[in-house]
């Protein structure tokens, strides 16, 4: 809603376009499926789950592994508009990012 | 960032390790990955605002720049814009608007001297050097088409002239040598040639002139120069070698010093004219000697447009000089004062109403030399060419005096007549109202004579007494009979006699008429007979009184001039109809009747002749209005082969009571041969009981 009013939603410069997407859909919803994850499993072990439960502990991991994957090509995309290197620099420490992909994206290809 | 998604990979990585270990999975590792996980969330999304602020801040910080680079930007164009706009003014705008000016100036006022007063060396110089050097052409070519168009309309101004001179079809315009130098196409109809080959050969023309007319043309040659406007009637032959009438004009245009410099030509083909002009000459020819053969003064009005007497003979006097161009202008012009100043304006014939009626007739008033006016009868004839168009009016005057005296002579007779006529109707009015008047002191001594001789016969008589008293009372009643008689005529003549209008039995009104005539009959040995048709009905409305007295009229007439044999009184059904019955009631006897002519005599009421064998005695017939008033139609009164017959239609409406059956009598008398044959006739016409019944009653027996 707050980048639909403040025009950030179309904004037409990358980096801040994918940053504000970052920040205001993916982080929220990458938080709220890790709550979730610990609303399951926080009382009981996963053995001990109906299979319902089991299956949206499933899906919720997935959905988790996707939301980050999908933070990690937001900020691959605000890096490549930031042509000075000015918010790589200022969001996150040197190598972070390829530490990122190294992590995830194999894991993607598994 | 970096941060975040690893913690958060390691997290999902140990989850999923523990989806594979069952029972062996450590809780509070997997605690503290999430909660790593989620404070590393927290952390990078507080940083990622922090940078997206730094973004955004750079981010205006760059516009602001631009902005500012921008107004200097539009300031400077500004600046450049206004200077450039000052020079152009200045160099180019003001210059061109006195180029547009000028040019305004010259299309207004048509002066192509004005000039531009710029001597600048740039290009809105040069182009004003060339704006005047083509104001200086246009001015030497504005003066060059003035020159020819004035010359332009000088010829033009001759050939109209000699088109509405003539109407021309050919237009031949000759140059100062009389060449022609122009012909029109119309040439063809004229001669048969182009207007190439006339040129070629400009005397054409005269190889087609008629030979008579050869002289004439050339003597008109001769005479070229004599008026600028001439022209000359004579004939062409055709291509087919008939001839036709034209009309040559000829126009001569000089210059300014009055010097032939053209000769403007048209021939018109005025056949039809020609041919009119012999019709009315004809026409002419063939009217005057009627007007001139008579006694009446003659008047010749020609032509459509002009009412000009050609000719005026007066009355009684020599037609010496027919032919309108004999009369001298003096006579003629006099005639047309005289026609107009002594006749009312009402009375003067017009153009319009000539041409529109064949004949007018008129009669009027002349004032003669002497001061004294005379009636003149006016009459004019409309003459017409072959074609019907009007080509001239023949009048004539005549003197009607003697006629208008006579006509005043009888107005004046009847005007006497009509006045005697009113006095003798108005006497006649007096005396039938003084009768009406005194019907009542005539009478009353009457009934006292006809009483007292009554009286006087019923008392003891000797035998001469007796016969005097008896004619006394016979020669009263006859007069009291006179009297009412003429006391009835008076009353229908004052329109006071009433007519009444109620149901009556028909036969008691015949048995009425019976029983007062029978009694004369039989005193002279006559059969008088009924016959009645059946059909006739019984009851009818009207006047029973007025019927009674037409049949008694008949009837008394009848009885009074038949010696011997029968009296019949008959009546028939003419038209029957729902509501009336239109009945003839007719009396005819043996005796002696009226010839034909004096029964036409007696229609006016008044005695209507002598019988051949009572000279001294006149026959009356029933009065007419006596007959109007009681609705009858006409009488009837002749004598036939064999009897005297006298009868009168009646129509007589119906009563609303029903008719009785068969009960009329069909004879008064018994044992006579007339009788039977009329019983004899209902016999056939009726059926056989009622004729039996008849008989019984009448006491005849049947043959």
């Amino acid at each position: 809603m707050s980048a639909t009013i403040s025009n950030l939603a179309l904004d037409p410069d990358l980096d801040s376009y994918y940053l504000q997407d970052t920040l205001v859909r993916q982080m929220p919803r990458l938080l709220g499926q890790i709550g979730d994850i610990r609303g399951l499993i926080d009382t009981s072990s996963v053995q001990s789950l109906s299979s319902g439960d089991q299956t949206r502990l499933f899906a919720s991991v997935a959905m988790a592994r996707s939301t980050a994957e999908e933070i990690a090509r937001d900020l691959t995309s605000a890096y490549r508009g930031d042509r000075d290197g000015t918010l790589r620099r200022k969001i996150e420490a040197p190598d972070g990012s390829d530490a990122v992909q190294r992590d995830l994206l194999p894991r993607r290809a598994r | 960032m970096a941060v975040m998604l690893s913690s958060v990979t390691s997290y999902l990585g140990a989850l999923d390790d523990s989806f594979g270990n069952a029972g062996k999975v450590d809780q509070d590792a997997l605690d503290d990955l999430r909660r790593s996980a989620a404070n590393d969330a927290i952390d990078a999304w507080a940083g990622g605002l922090d940078a997206l602020r730094g973004l955004l801040e750079r981010r205006i910080d760059g516009l602001n720049e631009k902005l500012y680079r921008s107004l200097l930007l539009t300031g400077a164009l500004a600046a450049i814009s206004i200077l450039l706009a000052f020079l152009t003014h200045r160099h180019i705008v003001q210059p061109l608007g006195r180029l547009e000016g000028l040019a305004r100036r010259v299309r207004e006022t048509g002066d192509y001297g004005h000039r531009v007063d710029d001597t600048s060396k740039d290009e809105v110089g040069r182009l004003a050097g060339a704006f005047n050097d083509m104001l200086g052409e246009l001015d030497t070519a504005h003066k060059r088409e003035v020159a020819e168009r004035a010359e332009q309309a000088a010829q033009r101004a001759a050939v109209g002239a000699a088109q509405r001179l003539a109407g021309s079809h050919l237009l031949p315009v000759s140059s100062r040598d009389y060449q022609p130098t122009y012909v029109s196409e119309s040439i063809s109809g004229l001669f048969g040639c182009t207007p190439r080959e006339y040129l070629q050969n400009p005397y054409l023309w005269r190889d087609h002139v008629h030979p008579d007319d050869v002289p004439r043309i050339a003597a008109w040659v001769d005479r070229m120069f004599e008026n600028d406007r001439r022209s000359i009637e004579y004939r062409i032959r055709r291509p087919d070698g008939s001839y036709f009438w034209v009309d040559d004009r000829q126009q001569i245009v000089r210059d300014a010093n009055g010097k032939p410099v053209e000769i403007v030509g048209s021939w018109t083909d005025i056949t039809a004219r020609k041919e009119a002009e012999e019709t009315r000459r004809e026409s002419a020819r063939q009217a005057r000697p009627a007007a001139v053969g008579s006694s009446r003064g003659h008047l010749q009005l020609c032509g459509k447009r002009r009412l000009r007497p050609h000719l005026r003979q007066r009355q009684h006097r020599e037609p010496v000089r027919l032919q309108s161009r004999r009369i001298s202008e003096r006579t003629r012009r006099s005639g047309v004062r005289m026609f107009t100043r002594t006749t009312s304006p009402r009375s003067r014939p017009s153009r319009r109403s000539c041409s529109r009626l064949e004949r007018i007739s008129s009669e009027y008033r002349f004032r003669k030399k002497d001061g004294s006016y005379c009636w003149v009868s006016d009459e004019q004839h409309l003459i017409r060419d072959a074609n019907g168009e009007p080509l001239e009016v023949v009048g004539s005057w005549s003197n009607i005096d003697s006629r208008k005296e006579a006509e005043q002579a009888l107005l004046s007779a009847q005007r006497e007549l009509e006045k005697a006529t009113e006095a003798a109707l108005a006497a006649s009015e007096a005396k039938s109202a003084f009768l009406a008047n005194m019907s009542h002191e005539i009478r009353t001594p009457m009934n006292a004579v006809i009483g007292l001789s009554h009286l006087a016969l019923k008392t003891d008589l000797m035998p001469r007494q007796r016969d005097y008293v008896v004619k006394i009372k016979h020669s009263g009643q006859h007069l009291l009979g006179i009297i009412n008689d003429i006391l009835d005529f008076s009353k229908i003549e004052a329109g006071k006699l009433a007519v009444e209008n109620i149901d009556f039995d028909l036969d008691k009104v015949l048995e009425n008429v019976g029983n007062l005539i029978s009694e004369k009959a039989s005193a002279k040995g006559l059969e008088l007979i009924f016959d009645i048709e059946p059909s006739v009905s019984n009851y009818f409305r009207g006047d029973p009184l007025r019927l009674g007295q037409i049949l008694i009229n008949f009837c008394n007439n009848a009885v009074k001039f038949t010696e011997k044999g029968e009296v019949v009184v008959k009546a028939e059904v003419v038209e029957d109809r729902k509501e009336s019955q239109l009945i003839l009631f007719s009396v005819s006897d043996t005796g002696i009747g009226l010839t034909q002519d004096a029964d036409r005599a007696s229609v006016s009421g008044v005695p209507a002749g002598r019988r051949v064998d009572h000279p001294q005695i006149w026959r009356h017939r029933p009065w007419p209005r006596h007959l109007q008033a009681a609705g009858g139609a006409d009488g009837r009164h002749h004598r036939g082969h064999e009897r005297a017959w006298q009868g009168q239609h009646l129509p007589l409406h119906r009563a609303p009571r029903q008719s009785r059956d068969g009960s009329r009598a069909g004879a008064f008398c018994s044992r006579i041969c007339a009788a039977r044959r009329v019983l004899d006739h209902r016999r056939q016409c009726a059926g056989a009981q009622r004729i039996v019944r008849h008989a019984d009653q009448f006491e005849l027996r049947r043959r």
